[in-house]
This record gives C-alpha cells, structure tokens and sequence, in this order.
C-alpha cells in the first residue's frame, strides 16, 4: 500500500506533502516575508510602513548629507568585504589546517579512528557561548596568548586588549568553532579513497607531495567543496564571533543584520542586509553544485 | 633483444635483479608471520620470469619488495648491481601492473598512461607521442578519452600495461594481470604479453599461480612454496627435470615412486622400487647409496606393453578418456598405482579392457630421484 503511493507522480507528491509543507511554512514563507520586508519604509517604532520602497538597498551604498543629497557611503561595504574576507579567510585556514589532520585519522586503523572522529566533535558538545567566553580569556589582556606576545615585543604597550576585539580574534573564534565541518566531509571521502591508488601514484614516480597532489586531492575534492560550504556559508552569517571577540567596532553582517533589528529598529534595512547575505550565500551554494556536479561526472564517468 | 636466448651472452653481463638472502617477516611479536625465509634469486636482463606458486607462497612479497613498497627484513636486492634498499619507490627504475589495476579514475586514459612521464618531467609533446605509442601498442588508441570506469576488466588491464610501460621501465613487475580476465581474453593476452616483450626488450617479472601460463610464456620460471624458492629454470627444466617432490608435484601430472638406492654412477642410481624392480635414475649429487627416495615419473612417459613385454607388471583399473589423450590407472603388485598417459591417436592400438594383465616400462632418461 504504502510502496504503491510512491510509484504514481501524484502519489509521490501526496508522499512528500508534510515535508514540502515543513518547508513551505518554516522556511520559502518567512523568506518571502523577509523580501517583501526589506523593500519597505521603516518605521522608527520598529516595524514597518506598508509601502514599496527600495530605501533600504540605497542605504546599503548611499547616505543623505545635510543637504538631503545622496552620497556614496562604503561602510557598509567594509562589512560586507571583512565578512567576505574573514569567512574566506577562516575557510582556507579550516582547510590547511583541517585536511592534514582528516588525512592523519583516516591512515590510522579503524578502532582509533572513530576515537579520534569522536574527539573532532567534542567542541560540538559545548555551549556555543561558552566557548566564545572561553576564547575571550584565552586571548584578552594577560591571557596565555597575550602574555607570551607582549614578552616577546610583538605586541606593544598600545594594545590594551591584547588581540581581543582585532580581526585576528574573529578569525580564530571563526577557525576554532567551523573546524570540525571542514574535518568530517573530507575524513568521508579520503574514507572512500581506494589507497592502493597512492601505492600506484610512488610507483609511477610520485613522490608524497605529488601523490597527494595528483591523486589523494582530486579524488578528495567532493569532501573538500562540501567542507568549504560548510565552513563559508555559517562563517559569512556568523555574528557571534565577531560580537564576543570582535568588540563593538568590528561588525560582520551577522551583527549588522541583528542591530538593525533589535537596537537601531530598522527592519527594512535588516532585511536588507541579509537579503544581500543570502546572495552571496545562494551564489557560493550555486558554484558548489556547479563544480561538484563536474568532479562528480568525471568520477562516475 | 637477439641474444636473449643466447646463454654464453648473459653470463658475462651482471643478472638484472639479484635477490640474497631475503628475508621479509610481516608484523612483529606474536604475530610476526615469515613470508620469505631467505630467497636467493637472479633475474636477467631482457628475461621474461615467472614466479610461480599456490596461494600464500610469498609471490606477491618478492614482487613488492622489488617495487618498494614493503621493506626487507634482511638480506639484499640489487637492481643493476646497484644495492635498492634505500630508495623509495618513485625512485625505482621498476614499474608495476598491479592485479587489481588501480587505475587512477579520475583521470581519462590517456591521462593515465600520461601520469609517470609527467612525474618524470618529460616534454609535452615527447609525452603526447609516447603516449599515443604506448595506446596503440595495446590496441587502446580509440578509448584514450574515456575514463576508467567505463572500460572492462580486459580494456583497464591493457591501460594498466600501458601506464606501466610508457616510463620505459627497465624492469616492468606483473601481479597476476590476467587472472581477473575470462579464458579467452586470457589466451590473447598472454600472446600479446610475449609479444610487448620481446618488442621493448624490458625485463618482465610476472607473477600467477597458473602453471600453464607459467609454462607458455616464461623463459626461465622460480618455483615458491611457503615462503622458499623451490626450483629455478627453464619451463622444460621444471617440466622434465623436477628437482623436488613439491615441484614434480605441483607442475603437470606426475607418479611418485617409493624406491631404495641400490648402486650410484655419475649422475644416475640404481634403484629398487617397492615393487622389487630395478630401474635406474636419474639424480641430484647427495643421494648416496641404501638411502630410501621418491622417484617422479611423467605419465606420459610410461608406455604400456604386453603382460610379458615389459618391465614392470599391472593390472589396469581404470580409463580416463580427455580427448587427444587417455589416461589409464594402473596397479602395481605391491598396490602402488601409476598413471599412463597414451595418445588417442587413429590407428593406434586400442586400450586394453579394464581389470587386463599388462606391462609397462619407462622411457629412458625419465625417471627423476626427488629431493624431500
Ligand atoms: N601485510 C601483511 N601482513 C601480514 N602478513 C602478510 C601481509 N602480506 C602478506 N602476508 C602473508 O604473507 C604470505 C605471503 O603473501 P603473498 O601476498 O606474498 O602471497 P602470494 O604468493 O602473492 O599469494 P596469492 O597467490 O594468494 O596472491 C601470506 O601467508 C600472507 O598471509
Ligand atoms: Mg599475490
């Protein structure tokens, strides 16, 4: 009964139902809301006027000077490109740093290996705040990275916070808390990795780089997309890190996007902002399709 | 490549791969298992050798110490004259087919015939010929784009060949290439072996646990059995000249004797066998005179004649018939059987009735005193 409602179209439809109906209501409905938001007159109460206007993506570029002229204005555009930059940065740390040690894990015998997997995860099992708090004393003034740098005469007198509330803080909160999602796409597909292949590699004159090089990254990069998407995609939107170790100054979108609507009241120009966020987060997920579906077609050609 | 048959050229020039004393113990402790107990070995240049042997034998082993990819224990392998053990495998003048082909498939298979001259930094366009020679040697040149896993298993082992050859190796190493292959492709295959061979000169070094592949394609074969070296020769040597029980035994079809060292001469003993008769053999030096040895005799080399003709007596208990030949069980007196192998040839006498009174006696020179 329940194999034969699958097999018509209209039966999988009706199959489908509660998750496309999950979907439509917790997810395209809210979107639309938040389209139809962001291109509305804010209301300095909060909410919005029920009026079309693009207002909102103007203020993205463009301020009003005294004299109610439109001029350009780039800082928002510091936002978007050190979200940009911090997130890319943080994607390619994850994966130097990431890809050794998801090589290490999976050369181990098997019984280590779920050990060692299971001690990437452990920072999962942690409040996220808690983390961030912890960071903020491992980096903040006198703290175990602080001290060591002043000592050393790398960081001066001027730094009051140490490397607390810079860009380097943001990128290591980002780096410690998106490691594991570059880590266990890329344990998955070096897990599949057939390793008498790099056997082959050293015999036709490979050494370790180019085996890995040649053969180990290429056949790994299915894991290696997904683990950059997984890192970029929470890394551009994330607001968290730059809010508990960026200080007040360094925004990311996340954090534009959160005081728009909860201090500065403007839900238009909010919804603005993450409107702009999911493009760039829809057209990173478009090139990820777009070049896994290539790799993907090579490997099962 | 002309005088690869000439014997008096290749004791001059230094053997291509020369084994000594290797020894390979995998893991360590308890587990320690010895899979070869000191193997001494010489390969010639341009040769094509065999390693032959059951499952287990340690085939694999000497292969992979060759190529680099396990370390010996003890011992050492010289490639060349020059001493391998420290060189890693991308720097061995060796190349491998592997049996389970791994090839690369992610890359089409030109680009996998490409691979180790790329490594090796040779020119673009030197790699494009070389490449193309290499398709066309192995009747490939029309799948260059494809990716491996569109080919079949006879089409990947081809690829696997050229990939292998294409660095012009001075050694090519072959882990049972053919076995994954139907009888057919088999049978081509081998000739196609051969036939690369002799066209580039390179020394093969092709391991199966076939015999008769063994046989047709090998100049010289070395015999392995759990971990030793048996027997080292020409197919005709093993064949005709088994030097012990395990390698009469595992080549052809063979009677095994029970018989007592009457008398020695040179290099032949007069034997008793437990039937009482006498019979004279030949044998390795070692075989002093009262010792109790096992004597090999090929089937075919038993001729059957009349009950009072022949040397020997029996009585026949059982036919075989396999087409071009029959093979006919015989009982000696004292129980021992032996088998006769006789050719079905037209107008050749007919075989004689089961449970018939017959006589046998051995071709000369064809019975073989077999060390333990
Ligand atoms: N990595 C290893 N660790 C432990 N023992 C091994 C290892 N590799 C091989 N052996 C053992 O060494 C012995 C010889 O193995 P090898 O692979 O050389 O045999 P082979 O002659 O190639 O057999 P086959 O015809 O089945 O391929 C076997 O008993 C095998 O179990
Ligand atoms: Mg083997």
């Amino acid at each position: 009964m329940s194999a034969g409602l699958t097999e018509t179209p209209a039966g999988r439809w009706l199959a489908l139902g509660p998750a496309l109906l999950v979907i439509g209501v917790f997810m395209l409905v809210p979107l639309g809301i938040m389209v139809t938001i962001s291109f509305m007159e804010p209301n300095v109460y909060g909410g919005v006027h029920r009026q079309f206007s693009p207002s909102a993506y103007v203020q993205f570029l463009y301020q009003r000077d005294f004299d109610d002229n439109l001029v350009f204005n780039p800082g928002y555009l510091y936002i978007l490109g050190r979200s940009l930059g911090l997130a890319g940065l943080a994607t390619l740390i994850c994966f130097v740093a990431g890809f050794p040690v998801a090589w290490y894990i999976v050369r181990r015998p098997p019984h280590q290996r779920n050990v060692l997997i299971f001690l990437v995860t452990i920072p999962f099992w942690t409040n996220l705040l808690i983390r961030a708090y912890a960071w903020i004393i491992i980096l903040g003034r006198d703290g175990v990275i602080d001290t060591p740098l002043r000592w050393l005469g790398v960081m001066g007198p001027e730094a009051s916070n140490g490397i607390l509330y810079t860009n380097w803080a943001i990128l290591i909160g980002l780096v410690y808390t998106y490691l594991p999602l570059m880590i266990l796409p890329i344990y998955a597909s070096l897990e599949r990795l057939d390793f008498r292949l790099f056997e082959a590699a050293s015999d036709l004159y490979s050494n370790k780089w180019a085996s890995m090089r040649h053969v180990v990254i290429p056949l790994a990069l299915p894991g290696i997309f997904a683990g950059v998407i997984l890192v970029f995609v929470p890394a551009l939107g994330d607001f968290i890190s730059a809010q508990l170790l960026g200080g007040s100054r360094r925004l990311m979108l996340g954090n534009l996007v959160q005081l728009q609507f909860s201090t500065a009241r403007n839900w238009p120009f909010g919804a603005a902002v993450a409107v702009i966020l999911l493009l760039f987060v829809v057209a990173s997920m478009a090139a990820y399709l777009r070049l896994n579906r290539k790799t993907g077609l090579e490997l099962s050609k | 490549m002309l005088d690869r048959h000439d014997e008096q050229g290749h004791d001059n020039a230094p053997p291509a791969i020369s084994f000594r004393d290797v020894v390979k113990i995998y893991g360590a402790g308890a587990a320690a298992f010895t899979a070869l107990h000191g193997a001494d070995l010489d390969i010639r240049d341009n040769e094509f050798f065999t390693l032959l042997g059951p499952s287990g034998s340690g085939k694999t082993t000497l292969l992979r110490l060759l190529a680099g990819f396990e370390v010996l224990t003890s011992g050492t392998i010289h490639l060349f004259g020059a001493e391998i053990r420290d060189l890693p495998p991308e720097r061995r003048p060796v190349n491998t087919v592997f049996q389970h082909y791994a090839l690369f498939p992610h890359l089409s298979v030109a680009e996998n015939v490409a691979f180790g001259l790329k490594r090796l930094r040779r020119p673009a366009a030197e790699i494009r010929s070389r490449v193309a020679e290499m398709l066309a040697l192995v009747h490939m040149e029309h799948l260059a784009d494809r990716q491996p896993g569109q080919l079949s298993g006879g089409q990947q082992q081809r690829v696997a060949l050229a990939r292998a050859l294409a660095p012009e190796p001075k050694v090519l190493l072959l882990d049972e290439p053919l076995s994954a292959l139907d009888l057919k492709l088999r049978q081509a295959m081998r000739e196609e072996l051969q036939r690369l061979q002799r066209e580039t000169g390179i020394t093969f070094v092709f391991v199966t646990h076939d015999q008769d592949e063994a046989l047709s394609m090998s100049d010289r074969i070395a015999v392995l059995s759990e971990g030793r070296i048996q027997q080292i020769g020409t197919p005709d040597d093993l064949y005709n000249r088994p030097y012990n029980r395990f390698v009469a035994d595992f080549i052809g079809d063979t009677n095994l004797l029970e018989a007592r060292v009457l008398r020695r001469s040179g290099d032949e003993v007069n034997l008793r066998l437990s039937g009482g008769v006498e019979v004279t053999a030949a044998a390795a030096p070692g075989i002093g005179e009262g010792a109790q040895v096992t004597v090999s005799v090929r089937p075919e080399n038993v001729v059957l004649t009349g009950a009072e003709a022949g040397s020997v007596r029996a009585r026949l208990v059982g036919k075989t018939f396999l087409g071009a030949s029959s093979l006919l069980t015989l009982a000696l007196d004292d129980a021992s059987r032996v088998t006769v192998r006789r050719d079905n040839r037209m107008g050749h006498p007919e075989d004689p009735e089961t449970g018939a009174e017959v006589g046998i006696v051995f071709a000369p020179g064809s019975l073989r005193v077999l060390l333990p």
